[in-house]
């Protein structure tokens, strides 16, 4: 009598393989680094009547100084400083589309796999990176800079950076978003420094409060990392940035859900709205993530761009 | 109405070509769509290559909802609020045949300068950057006034972060090996910054026809 072994069973009452009950993540940097302090968040510009929102920047409370006028002399008038930066924003969008035999058979309950779900579950990170790549996009527009091209990131341009910020009388807590190679130049550096200087790696609790790419504090700088950090001259570097808070704001705009439109979905606490757009006669199921952001420069000398070779 | 069929005595001529992939099986980029971009300058931003003080040059990219460029990518009012601020915005044609090259990537147009070569290898994205071709580019933009030479108080502030650098080396170079080889190349670019600043400001006449 013949065994009953593997390859009798095989492709009739075994399987090949088998889908394990959870997905792993495909490497990717999920970042969201909009939500950091150091970068304003103007609201929302449903019903304001424009696309485009204006933020005053006036110099009052401290702006212009007093100054020593004689006994019985006239003081003279003093007009206030002010300009304006403009926040104007645009659709995002990501479409995804999904047939309804892949959907049917997604082994995975609750929206955590490749089903309509899973993907308008996707939909808020989504556009929370790109939010992110619009932020540091503006690296590229700041005045201010330091570093060398082809040059590797080094503690000293690092400080360079806190001068420069410090020299135009900004406060509070700097953020500085560096691209994963400049953070790699950025602690080889600091393998060879003594001293007090003081790197304080982020903690479990700090990348659940500030989000993943904080990678700690160095010399009191919240420090992140992003691969959405442009690169600079001809892609031979990357152009990272180093801001107080002010130097960059962001506003936001969400589509309003059209009843009877089809299914919709407003994941907790994004701009985003997820519509679901049936192709019954194809069995297509779209799933169409939209959102509005805008995302500007508001006042250039609280920001510095940080300059350093791309490559290891 | 009749028709005639005619067939050469040496039988029909024809032509083979090369064979395209199937448009499914076309090579495309695996990286984000990138919008695309001018080069600006602003004239605080100089970078020292090779001896020389050169323009640092920036990017306006015409992405929607980014600084001031509307929801269809018009960039009218990015454009007025960086000359506003002093920036240069250097047009396309200022290299013969523009700057900016669009290659077809998985979702959607890729722009990147004509100096970023990229290819693929093993389903990986690499770019080969043309490092001397970009500077020279920022050579001719200096040239032929597309840019204007530095007031000298630019270059002097570069000039004092670089001395601050040197003197804090200095003073650590005693008891730390690594920072005194740091001193010898950070002093001696110091020295090659004023050479340059030298060099940009007062060049050397041409020399006369006989």
């Amino acid at each position: 009598m013949a065994n009953i072994d593997f390859a009798a069973l095989s492709g009739n009452a075994r399987l090949a393989a088998i889908l394990h009950k959870t997905i792993e993540m495909k490497l990717a940097d999920r970042a969201e680094l909009y939500k950091a302090p150091q970068f304003l968040n103007f609201g929302s510009l449903n019903g304001s009547g424009s696309s485009a929102l204006q933020v005053p920047v006036v110099g009052l409370a401290g702006t212009d100084l007093m100054a020593a006028v004689g006994d019985g002399s006239s003081v003279s008038n003093t007009s206030i400083t002010s300009s304006a930066a403009t926040i104007t924003i645009a659709r995002q969008a990501l479409r995804y589309d999904i047939t309804d035999l892949a959907s049917l058979t997604d082994p995975l309950a609750s929206g955590a796999g490749v089903g309509v779900e899973g993907l308008a579950n996707s939909m808020a990170i989504a556009f929370g990176m790109r939010l992110t790549q619009m932020i540091t996009a503006l690296s590229s527009g700041l005045s201010q800079s330091v570093g060398s091209t082809t040059v590797a990131l080094s503690v000293s341009t690092f400080f360079d950076a806190i001068y420069k910020l410090q020299l135009q009388s900004n406060d509070g807590e700097f953020a500085c978003i560096l691209a994963p190679q400049q953070i790699n130049h950025l602690i080889n550096s600091l393998r060879s420094e003594t001293g007090p200087g003081q790197y304080i790696a982020a903690t479990q609790d700090q990348i659940a409060a500030r989000g993943q790419g904080y990678r700690g504090m160095l010399f009191g700088v919240a420090l992140h990392t992003s691969s959405t950090v442009p690169t600079a001259n001809a892609g031979a570097d990357r152009l990272g940035l180093m801001v107080a808070s002010g130097c960059i704001g962001y506003a936001t705009g969400t589509p309003a859900p059209v009843q009877g439109a089809g299914g919709i979905i407003i994941p907790a606490g994004s701009q985003v709205v997820v519509e679901l757009e049936r192709d019954g006669a194809a069995g297509i199921t779209r799933v169409i993530g939209n959102a509005f952001a805008g995302v500007a420069e508001i006042q250039d000398l609280k920001g510095v761009g940080i300059l350093s070779k791309a490559t290891p | 109405m009749s028709a005639t069929f005619q067939t050469a005595a040496g039988g029909a001529q024809i032509e083979g070509r090369a064979a395209t992939r199937p448009g499914s099986m076309r090579e495309l980029l695996p990286t984000d769509a990138s919008p695309v971009f001018w080069y600006l300058h602003h004239p605080g931003r100089w970078q020292l290559i090779n001896g020389e003080w050169l323009p640092a040059l920036s990017e306006m990219r015409a992405d929607p909802g980014v600084n001031r460029v509307d929801k269809d990518g018009n960039t009218d009012q990015a454009e007025l609020a960086y000359r506003r601020k002093g920036w240069t915005i250097i047009p396309w044609d200022a290299e013969p045949g523009g700057y900016c090259v669009a290659y077809e990537g998985h979702k959607g147009a890729v722009h990147m300068s004509k100096w970023e070569k990229p290819s693929v290898f093993a389903g990986q994205i690499t770019v080969r950057s043309d490092t001397a071709g970009y500077w020279a580019f920022a050579k001719r933009l200096l040239e032929d006034g597309t840019i204007r030479v530095p007031d000298e108080r630019w270059i002097d502030l570069i000039i004092a972060d670089q001395s601050r650098k040197v003197e804090e080396l200095r003073g650590k170079a005693v008891t730390q090996p690594a920072s005194a080889t740091s001193l010898n190349i950070e002093e001696e670019r110091l020295a090659t910054m004023y050479a340059a600043k030298e060099k940009l400001l007062n060049p050397p006449a041409p020399k006369a026809k006989r």
